[in-house]
């Protein structure tokens, strides 16, 4: 299953790490437990090297989280990442998305 | 559909043609052909390879390229099939059947398969178009090395792609799509498009929000591409704008497309679809033309597009939905697939109901009330008609699996050259479908054997005086509650001598043993037994038959076998016909209570006077002496602890006063039992393989008050009855001649 | 990273169904059984060993019920009022088997460390060894834990009817 830990930092940013699998069968419970009432900081760091499967479910999950965070005119960082997820990215085009912070990549768990 | 899903409808639909190409290939080998048939077995290849063709199946969609062509020419009468050529197609066909089975990665590793498929190609030359070649290297799209030239070419493609809400609820991830998509080619670009995300509000996380706008370099055509999005196609509008495509198309397509005008030219302009340049012109130009027109649909882009003498005519159809839809039109057929689990369900749960019915009757009779009582008779009418409405759906007919053996027959007497003819008889009759499946393999063997020992080579049989064609017939039929599968041949018969010798080599017999012409015959379902002289590779391994003879009686079967030396034998197999579910006769012997299926039943007579011939009870009916069986001696039954006294062992004297004469494969023989209970529906329920050496009791069945009750074996019950038949009519003769003796019953 | 490993420090404890027959008391693993019932009768089937008392209606399904007793060689149980039939389900065998014992009574569920579990003496069981998946130790007590798989083996049981029947 997925597991997505949120925690609110003290220099006032939004630090979310997601692992395990970002797939259909999580999102949901994903989004009902985590993303529909999370508490956005001006600044959201987002660590995806623990995510060990991802579709377009998974994608979406993310890309939504993406919008409302510009929505909300905060800014947003991909602060590590795998191949596992970066494969899904570049198959895609979406690096846009995902960057600039494509560092830190780590083999999936 | 998931792709897993979609993976096996392929295979089964793979499978379902390449059954269809042999059974027109049958047909037109025997003499039969016309435009119908070539028509027929042209589309099966061409549907096999385009349905490969979206899974990436290459391997198999290059080999079929060639038989699908060399097939067209047949149907457009540029060659004919004949009989080098039928040969040489039957050959393909099942280099198919292979191919089907493997995965494109695994059939890399299989050099001998690869090796059988070019011999066939090349074998095929002398029928397949002068250009073939070319083709088949344009057609290709896994690059091999003549082809890079080709790839050069800049064939790109543009596929828009708004998917349903639902894929992924179905199970279909567009990752799948794209990678199957570039699979064929290379994605040059790709744009995901999130207009349609909601706010993080309303976001459904099952739901599929991203379109796609996709530049594809592919040299494979419109119908591979097509076919990639057959399973979603419901609900999804795609649009496939093929190489050449003019801008005007382009533009329509974004005129039709939800998103903005502006921001589609920008996609496409960074597909490589369109020049900026060329987009701001048109897109004014359109403006322009387009004052006061209608709103354009799907359909109509299609339309337009086509009408457009530039496009190639076979190239562009945008309404994607429609030609799916008129395709799926052609192919229906009044059948639809059941899953076989929720089928069995059904069945499990009919059985329940047929139980809770008898409940109900048992209360409704024991409360007297009439219109209770009538009521529930009629609910008892309805609940046998969709019991037996259930059962049929289980049935399939015998046809299909006896179709089968056209082909091995065929093959195999041309191996062993001899001129052999199939009859089938019976082909409709019907039996449960699960038995269908394990019958397959023992009739494989008989067939096998009747062709290999049986039938003589045409010179024998021209010495015999006998026509060289040897007929082999498979007969089907239903007998009282069983059907029966008859494999018979018009051979020299098994051969006596040679099965009592080898029965003798392999210590199975000694050299006194006397034994029956049909106990002989039976020793060749003894385990390691073998008539060949020499061990075919087609039968005669001595693991046949025995595993033939378990694989029945698992089936609560038995086979029986007659032949004449010079004539021929006959193989018979008698089968339950369902398992299910059946009409019963509810009897009771020592408070033990037993059902016998009401198919067998003759009838039922009070028993008094009876004759023992031989150790065996008889009774005159009629004129004629019927052994019968007492139940209570038979299985033993013990009274019950109630029954100590003396005047109970009275009444045991009059236990066993009902007789039900019952019948199987024409004999005839009696159950003693003490009451008679009346009819019931019975639903079956199994024993247990615990139970499996239980001789004479086939199952048991729970009773409207919870007590169990066996279901009993009858054929298993009139063999025990009647024993050695010869012996037995012989001592019938004998005892007729005397006066018939009165004893007491026991 | 988050920390969401389970503490794996104690070590693997089961959980044991324990009944006696005559004066033994007997554990099963409880995966393997499935219910309890009352014993309300029987319906003997013909010509069968001693150990198969016969058939029973679960819910509509037909159960063989065993005696386990003999099974493991000895008296046959007596019957009486409180006689209880545990249902066990077997899963290594190709077909489902739901089977019946007879128990005297029914005791606890216990649950044991496997540390507390010795293997079945090499000699002076009275019972085959390939039956017994150990002995527990509880307090004084020593349960004979049986191995349901291979005790009601119903290829075995099969076999044995096939014997009697011959």
């Amino acid at each position: 299953m997925a597991k997505v830990k949120i925690t609110q930092k003290r220099n006032n940013s939004t630090e979310i790490t997601f692992s395990g699998e970002l797939t259909i069968f999580c999102a949901m419970e994903i989004y009902q437990e985590h993303l529909q009432t999370i508490i956005l900081k001006p600044k959201v760091i987002i660590k995806l090297s623990s995510v060990s499967e991802i579709d377009t479910a998974g994608i979406q999950i993310l890309l939504i989280l993406f919008k409302e965070i510009t929505k909300q005119n905060g800014e947003y960082e991909i602060s590590s990442i795998n191949d596992v997820v970066n494969d899904f990215v570049k198959l895609f085009n979406l690096e846009s998305c995902f960057s600039p912070s494509i560092k830190n990549i780590e083999p999936p768990l | 559909m998931s792709l897993d899903a979609a993976l096996q409808t392929f295979y089964v639909e793979a499978q379902e043609n390449l059954e269809s190409m042999e059974s027109v290939l049958l047909q037109i080998d025997e003499g039969e052909c016309n435009d119908d048939m070539l028509n027929d077995i042209f589309r099966s290849a061409h549907t096999i390879k385009g349905s490969a063709g979206i899974f990436g199946l290459d391997h198999i969609v290059s080999f079929t390229h060639v038989v699908e062509n060399v097939l067209d020419r047949a149907r457009d009468n540029e060659i004919t099939l004949d009989h080098d050529l039928v040969n040489i197609l039957f050959k393909c066909r099942d280099h198919m059947e292979s191919l089907v089975s493997f995965s494109l990665d695994d059939f890399q590793e299989e050099t001998e398969l690869q090796q059988t498929g070019k011999s066939l190609l090349i074998a095929l030359s002398p029928w397949s178009n002068e250009d073939l070649k070319e083709e088949v290297s344009t057609k290709l799209t896994q690059p091999l090395t003549s082809i890079q030239e080709a790839i050069d070419d800049k064939k790109c493609w543009h596929i828009s792609l708004r998917l349903s809400n639902d894929c992924l609820k179905n199970g279909m991830d567009p990752l799948s799509f794209i990678k199957f998509l570039a699979s064929l080619g290379e994605i040059k670009h790709i744009e995901c498009l999130t207009d349609n995300f909601p706010d993080l509000a309303d976001f459904d996380p099952e739901n599929l929000y991203l379109a796609y706008e996709i530049a594809l370099q592919s040299n494979a055509d419109l119908a591979t591409i097509e076919n990639t999005f057959m399973f979603v196609q419901d609900d999804s509008d795609i649009v496939i704008l093929p190489p050449d495509t003019k801008i005007d198309d382009y533009i329509n397509l974004i005129e039709n497309l939800p998103e903005s005008k502006e921001r589609l030219g920008e996609i496409l302009v960074r597909c490589g679809a369109l020049t900026q340049n060329s987009l701001e012109q048109s897109l004014t130009q359109q403006n322009k033309t387009q004052q006061g027109s209608e709103h354009e649909d799907k359909q109509l882009l299609g339309e337009v597009l086509t009408q457009q003498s530039t496009v190639p005519e076979k190239v562009v159809n945008a309404a994607l939905n429609k030609q799916k839809q008129s395709q799926n039109a052609a192919s229906e057929s009044k059948q639809i697939r059941v899953d076989s689990d929720r089928l069995d369900n059904l069945i499990n749960l009919i059985g329940e109901l047929v139980i809770n019915q008898q409940r109900i009757d048992l209360l409704a009779k024991k409360s007297g009330d009439p219109s209770l009582v009538e009521a529930v008779d009629d609910f008892e009418d309805f609940t046998e008609q969709i019991r037996d409405a259930a059962l049929s759906l289980r049935m399939v007919p015998i046809g299909g699996t006896f179709q089968k053996f056209k082909r091995l027959v065929r093959d195999t007497a041309q191996e062993l050259g001899k001129d052999i003819e199939l009859i089938i008889e019976g082909a409709d009759t019907e039996l449960d479908r699960l038995m269908v499946e394990k019958l397959a393999d023992p009739l494989t063997h008989i067939v096998r054997n009747a062709m290999d020992h049986g039938l003589e080579s045409i010179e024998q049989r021209q010495a015999a005086g006998k026509p060289t064609k040897g007929q082999l017939k498979l007969a089907a039929y239903h007998d009282a509650g069983h059907i029966i599968l008859a494999i018979s041949d018009d051979g020299n018969g098994i051969d006596k001598e040679r099965v009592r010798e080898k029965a003798i080599d392999k210590g199975i017999i000694n050299t006194e043993t006397v034994m029956t012409d049909n106990e002989l015959f039976h020793l060749i379902f003894h385990p390691g037994f073998s008539t060949a002289q020499e061990i075919t590779n087609l039968s005669g391994r001595g693991v046949g038959m025995d595993v033939v003879k378990r694989n029945v009686e698992a089936l609560q079967g038995n086979i029986e076998i007659s032949s004449e030396t010079g004539q021929g034998s006959t193989f018979k197999i008698r089968l339950p016909l369902t398992l299910a579910i059946i009409d019963g006769f509810h009897v009771e012997s020592h408070n033990t209570h037993f059902i016998i299926p009401q198919a067998t039943i003759i009838e039922c007579i009070d028993l008094d006077a009876h004759i023992d011939i031989e150790g065996r009870h008889c009774i005159n009916l009629r004129g004629d002496m019927i052994p019968y069986l007492n139940m209570e001696e038979i299985f033993n039954l013990t009274p019950s602890m109630k029954q100590e006294t003396n005047r109970d062992k009275e009444n045991s004297k009059r236990h066993s006063t009902e007789l039900v004469i019952v019948q199987f494969g024409g004999e005839m023989a009696g159950i003693a039992v003490d009451k008679l209970n009346g009819e019931i529906q019975t639903v079956v329920k199994p024993l247990g393989p615990i139970f499996k050496a239980l001789k004479g009791i086939g199952g048991s069945s729970l009773l409207g008050n919870g007590d169990i009750a066996f279901i009993l074996d009858v054929p298993q019950l009139i063999e025990l009855a009647i024993g050695d038949e010869t012996h037995l009519t012989k001592s019938l003769i004998s005892s007729n001649e005397n006066s018939n003796q009165n004893s007491p019953t026991e | 990273m988050q920390n969401t490993g389970t503490s794996e420090s104690q070590s693997k404890t089961s959980q044991f169904l324990t009944f006696t027959i005559g004066k033994e008391n007997f554990g099963m693993d409880l995966h393997q059984t499935r219910e309890i019932i009352e014993y309300a009768g029987i319906t003997q089937v013909p010509l069968m060993p001693q150990f198969l008392s016969g058939v029973i209606n679960l819910r509509g399904e037909v159960v063989p019920v065993i005696d386990l007793s003999v099974r493991l060689g000895r008296e046959a149980i007596t019957l009486h009022k409180r006689t209880c039939v545990i249902v066990v389900e077997l899963h290594s065998f190709e077909q489902h088997c739901v089977l019946g014992l007879l128990a005297d009574a029914v005791n606890e569920v216990i649950e044991i460390s496997a540390e507390n579990i010795e293997d079945a003496p090499a000699f002076g069981a009275k019972i085959r060894a390939e039956f017994i998946q150990g002995i527990a130790k509880k307090g004084e007590e020593f349960i004979v834990l049986l191995d349901a798989e291979k005790t009601l083996s119903p290829i075995e049981l099969a076999y044995l009817v096939e014997a009697e029947l011959q």
